[in-house]
């Protein structure tokens, strides 16, 4: 019988729970700020800031496959590990230009700490614009990881065989459960 | 009994990360602002734009029930017939 791997332990599993929630907390707070009517604006602008920190959270913790897949990607990938990486550097992008954008068409927090700022049609659809391509990457990286989403429902965390098994199976998230 | 979940193998990493993130973001956000440009004078029929903003609690529920149902049927139509996973 194999012995276990470091995923299957307690550090392991802990592990994969703590970005299982960060991640469901990541979700909420992009629905919640996607739904202006229930915050209002002020609500939705300070949160649109506060998202920052659970998601520089969530790059630390996927950063050992952000690494390494940039390393080799180019010359080792296979097409859907470009494709996946590809879609997280929007995704990442998307986030980034939302919250500027948002932050330059803000009309009570940056006010509030001090930063004038003028509200223009033109500016407030760069915002707009970009929010819809999140929200579109968010669905594409959602499907991607589905399979590790279910997975540490599950209460499980993949071990480093199964990732080997199939090497197509290139996912941040599958990652951080290895530890 | 909780165990302590690692962000990096060490604080100097962790730091060196993150001023790797933050020069990313630095330089997004740059661009950001450089493709916004300058202000333009607000015109009257901007109000419009803060239509989608009035806190009305059971308005907000459908559109934040709305959202998670798009994301749901977007996430499960980008799996079950385009492919798209790991």
């Amino acid at each position: 019988m194999a012995a276990p791997t470091s995923s299957r332990t307690g550090a392991g599993a802990g592990r994969t729970a703590f970005a299982l929630w960060l991640d469901v907390l990541l979700l909420l707070f992009f629905m919640l700020i996607q739904s202006p009517r229930i915050t209002g604006v002020a609500a939705h602008e300070w949160l649109g800031f506060a998202i920052a920190v659970p998601l520089l959270v969530h790059l630390l913790l996927s950063w050992h496959w952000i690494a390494t897949k940039a390393k080799w990607m180019w010359t080792k990938g296979s097409p859907r590990t470009r494709i996946n990486y590809l879609i997280n550097v929007v995704l990442f992008g998307s986030m980034i230009v939302a919250i500027v954008s948002g932050g330059i068409v803000s009309r009570i927090a940056m006010p509030q700490l001090g930063i004038a700022t003028v509200f223009d049609l033109d500016r407030f659809e760069l915002h707009d614009g970009s929010s819809n391509v999140l929200f579109a990457v968010i669905v594409l990286h959602l499907a991607m990881n589905w399979g590790w989403v279910l997975a540490a429902l599950r209460k499980r965390s993949f071990t480093a065989e199964e990732l080997e098994a199939n090497e197509d199976d290139e996912d941040p998230a599958a990652e951080v459960s290895r530890g | 009994m909780a165990s302590r979940v690692r962000l990096a193998p060490s604080l100097a990493h962790g730091l060196y990360r993150m001023a790797l993130m933050l020069g990313a973001i630095g330089v997004i956000s740059m661009a950001t602002i450089e493709i916004a440009g300058p202000p333009a004078a607000p015109a009257p029929g901007q109000k419009k734009a803060d239509q989608p903003y009035g806190p009305t609690f059971p308005f907000g529920l459908v559109q934040f029930f709305g959202q998670g149902a798009i994301l749901a049927g977007g996430v499960y139509a980008a799996r079950r017939w385009l492919k798209v996973r790991l």
